[in-house]
């Protein structure tokens, strides 16, 4: 009896490895994780940004969709990470890149990225990087880094968790432009608009004419009342060469702001000047239509738009709802250099 | 004396050549007169079958029936012609008759067609009458054809075809304009048309005061859940207190002019934004030939828009290839509705389909009471997704209590409108209650009155009934403009449709 055992234990053994062989477990081994996640970091060491992403995502697809899985992927994708800040902590900021990058991929991944804890490895190695940083280089690159993974979770709608990002990425550079709007942006969304203003302020303190931000300003400016400075930055606004998104909300908000004073008719001339520019637009043409019946000066424009505007095209004003135009587009600009001189030390750090 | 008797008795030849040539020219002059008395006896009063045997003896190979050339036919007046075929052709048309040129030559003798024929005049109204609100086109047509139908269009649109006699159609004139063309045109299976066309002015006392005709439209619901038989006796009308004669009254059938605003915004995914076109598509079958309507999809933007018609399957073609998406601009587009209703004849009614709340719009809620308080239609709106709180939720453009003020304005409208929040629980349920509010604007009353003189401001409307157990819904005020004022600014137009 005591002499069978071994052999039955073998043959269960012999069995168990031909079970594995013809049906694999879906989901990567601990060994194999941490390889195949070194492998696409290798990828972006080299500056192979597409075959990094799409080997990260292939892991990602890969592992099991159990907690226990992802719990398994986080926890070797994290000692890889630990092992690589051991080494070189300059190495984190590459790879804080490349994970944000996989979460702002698409709408789809990014969000199942997201409901992956995805994020949660993001936040671990800002963390660390902050933790390990003693230059100010350091601490800067971390602010920026947080602000893009607060746009990255504001895209999403998750704007509280934004919010605690452009938070961190405040304390550390408390004059982040790119923070203070896209907080100002999130403040205001949650209806504290006179918080808002003040972000706004502070980003507008820098002396700079960001068209978008003086938009801003107006808006919180006129929602608590301030309308003389609303009608102020809104001129500014629009004498700044602003985005056409800008100048159509702009436009909208200083007829609203002629109504207020109780000059319907310069809001009419307002309104039906900027719709004449931007016939599609539904919102413009309602208040053009509006501003000239309340006034009682005929305006010879059709209340809908024509069918040749037919298709969809998303409202100037839901673009308001998201963080400034090309926040993560200058955000990845002011990172890239670093990153690119960071790399090599990825490549060394990275355990092949 | 033989001589002089020979002298006396002979002619001298100058003269006797001139006698000659005298007494010549008088008898041919005689002989040519008296051939053109008995020319003209020989044609007019003449028989026709003997004219056309003259004819015939003048070398014409005329062929002709008896039975279409008879002895009772007499040629009616002298033909004149430099031919003999123009000659025939006077004589023959007078009976109905003409020639045809048959084989080998000869001409055949046949019966005319004649022009299809029609005559169509305007019996009502008279010309130069004033009109407005519910108001009877009638025309008489004559002719020699059938009349296959008989089209009205006022101020180029139709309003309304009756296809047999007497050709009358109801329909209601609402609109801000100075007078009506009112335009009937019949047609025969032939083809032949006629039209006429009248210039009616919109009803209006001109001089010192303009006042248009009122209508309200009233919903009456009986407690059983039936719609009473009532007639404008059972209803009395009040304008701020002050109680008004109804001047006309109709009910069910007239005209209705729809906007159909369907939300495509992101939160109809899941298949609702499918459901609601198939139901519309259900809903529009409904609209008559005099009835017209306007779709319109939307979600932050106008995603798309279909002209005023009947057919459904044009009206919804363009929102087939639709994919939800974007947020709500619901403020916006409502007063677009209603803006696109202004002028409209029929009776004007929005019908909402939506889930969602007020997101996006430029335009506030009290804006769209403005606009509410003007305008004479009715809103509906079919809230998808049943009956819930307020929205507990904040945006760029609105705080917590500023779009709970949205959401609840927007309920309040949609009464003050005389219109009604139907709630829809699950999208199985859209159809019915479209069917429902379709049988509910068939069964409404309209009652037409005159208001005060003068009135300018909100009016208070109340309508009462002396009916018991019967439950009115209707418009409760409308806001008057200064007829005076308002006639200064449009260069005398009417008010009728913007009181």
């Amino acid at each position: 009896m005591i002499r069978r055992k071994p052999l039955l234990v073998l043959v269960f053994g012999f069995l168990l490895a031909g079970v594995e062989a013809v049906y694999p477990t879906e989901s990567p081994g601990k060994r194999e994780i941490r390889q195949r996640y070194r492998g696409a970091l290798t990828f972006w060491a080299d500056g192979r940004q597409e075959e990094a992403v799409a080997a990260g995502l292939a892991l990602e697809r890969s592992s099991g969709g159990t907690p226990r899985d992802l719990a398994r992927l986080r926890r070797e994708q994290q000692a890889v990470v630990r092992s690589i800040s051991r080494r070189r902590p300059q190495a984190l900021v590459p790879v804080a890149v490349y994970q944000l990058g996989l979460l702002a991929r698409t709408a789809d991944e990014g969000d199942r990225l997201l409901a992956a804890s995805g994020g949660q490895l993001v936040d671990e190695i800002l963390a660390t990087l902050v933790r390990r940083g003693t230059t100010r280089t350091d601490r800067s690159v971390a602010a920026h880094l947080y602000t893009a993974f607060g746009a990255v979770l504001h895209e999403r709608k998750r704007e509280i968790e934004a919010a605690r990002r452009y938070q961190e990425a405040l304390e550390l550079e408390p004059e982040l432009f790119e923070a203070l709007v896209a907080l100002g942006i999130v403040e205001e969304k949650r209806g504290r608009p006179a918080s808002a203003r003040r972000r706004f302020t502070a980003a507008l303190g820098e002396g700079a004419r960001a068209p978008e931000v003086l938009l801003r300003y107006a808006v919180t400016s006129l929602a608590i009342g301030e309308t003389d400075e609303a009608r102020a930055a809104l001129h500014r606004a629009l004498d700044s060469d602003p985005d056409p998104w800008v100048r159509i909300v702009a436009s909208e908000e200083l007829a609203r702001s002629e109504e207020i004073r109780g000059d319907l008719d310069a809001a009419a001339r307002i309104a039906a000047s900027a719709a004449r520019d931007h016939p599609c637009l539904t919102t413009l043409r309602a208040l053009a239509l509006l501003y000239s019946e309340m006034a009682e000066s005929p305006l010879r424009m059709t209340p809908f738009p024509r069918e040749s505007c037919r298709g969809s095209r998303p409202s100037p004003r839901a673009r308001y709802n998201l963080p400034p135009t090309g926040l993560f587009h200058r955000l990845r600009e002011e990172v890239a250099s670093l990153e690119r001189s960071r790399r090599s030390e990825l490549a060394r750090a990275v355990d092949r | 004396m033989t001589r002089a008797a020979v002298r006396g008795k002979s002619l001298h030849p100058v003269r006797g050549l001139a006698l000659l040539l005298l007494v010549g020219s008088l008898t041919s002059v005689a002989v040519a007169a008296a051939q053109e008395a008995r020319t003209e006896e020989s044609w007019r009063g003449l028989p026709l079958p003997r004219a056309l045997e003259r004819i015939r003896e003048m070398g014409l190979p005329l062929i002709y029936s008896n039975d279409l050339v008879q002895e009772e036919m007499i040629v009616q007046s002298e033909p004149r012609g430099s031919s003999v075929y123009q000659l025939l052709g006077k004589i023959l048309a007078p009976h109905g008759l003409t020639m045809e040129i048959g084989p080998g030559g000869t001409v055949l003798v046949v019966r005319a067609t004649p022009p299809p024929r029609l005559e169509i005049e305007i019996t009502e109204p008279r010309m130069g009458q004033p009109v407005a609100g519910a108001v009877d086109l009638a025309a008489s047509v004559q002719g020699t054809e059938p009349v296959d139908a008989v089209e009205f269009r006022v101020n180029g649109k139709r309003v309304g075809v009756d296809d047999s006699p007497p050709f009358r159609i109801h329909t209601r004139l609402v609109g801000e304009v100075e007078a009506w063309e009112i335009e009937a045109t019949a047609r025969s299976p032939g083809g032949a048309t006629a039209s006429a066309s009248i210039a009616v002015p919109n009803l209006v006392v001109r001089e010192e005061v303009q006042v248009a005709l009122r209508e309200i439209a009233v919903t009456a619901t009986h407690r059983s859940g039936d719609t009473p038989d009532l007639e404008r006796e059972n209803f009395l009308v009040y304008e701020n207190g002050e109680r008004m004669e109804i001047v006309s009254f109709d009910r069910g059938d007239a005209p209705v002019t729809l906007v159909v605003l369907v939300d495509a915004s992101e939160s109809m995914r899941g298949g609702l934004l499918e459901t609601a076109i198939a139901t519309v598509d259900r809903f529009l079958g409904h609209l008559g030939p005099r009835d017209e309507s306007m779709v319109v999809a939307f979600g932050d933007t106008t995603r798309a828009v279909t002209p005023f018609g009947t057919d459904p399957e044009e009206l919804l073609a363009p929102l087939l290839p639709l994919e939800p998406g974007g947020g709500t601009a619901l403020n916006d587009h409502l007063y677009l509705a209603l803006r696109s209703l202004d002028g409209r004849s029929g009776r004007p009614v929005v019908v909402l389909l939506s889930d969602g709340v007020e997101i996006l719009s430029a335009l506030d809620v009290e804006h769209l009471k403005w606009k509410v308080r003007r305008s004479e239609a009715l809103v509906y709106w079919l809230r998808l997704g049943g009956e819930s709180e307020a929205p507990s939720f904040t945006s760029a453009w609105r705080t917590l209590p500023d779009n709970r003020r949205q959401y609840e304005g927007l309920l309040r409208l949609v009464e003050q409108s005389g219109g009604r929040l139907l709630e829809v629980e699950e999208p199985g349920q859209l159809m019915p209650a479209l069917d429902r509010l379709w049988r509910e604007l068939e069964e409404q009353f309209l009652l037409g009155y005159y208001p005060p003189t003068g009135a300018s401001g909100w009016r208070d409307v109340s309508v009462e009934i002396d009916v018991p157990g019967v439950r009115l819904q209707y418009r409760d005020g409308y806001e008057a403009k200064d007829s005076r004022r308002k006639a200064t600014l449009t260069s005398g137009r009417t008010e009728s449709s913007t009181p």
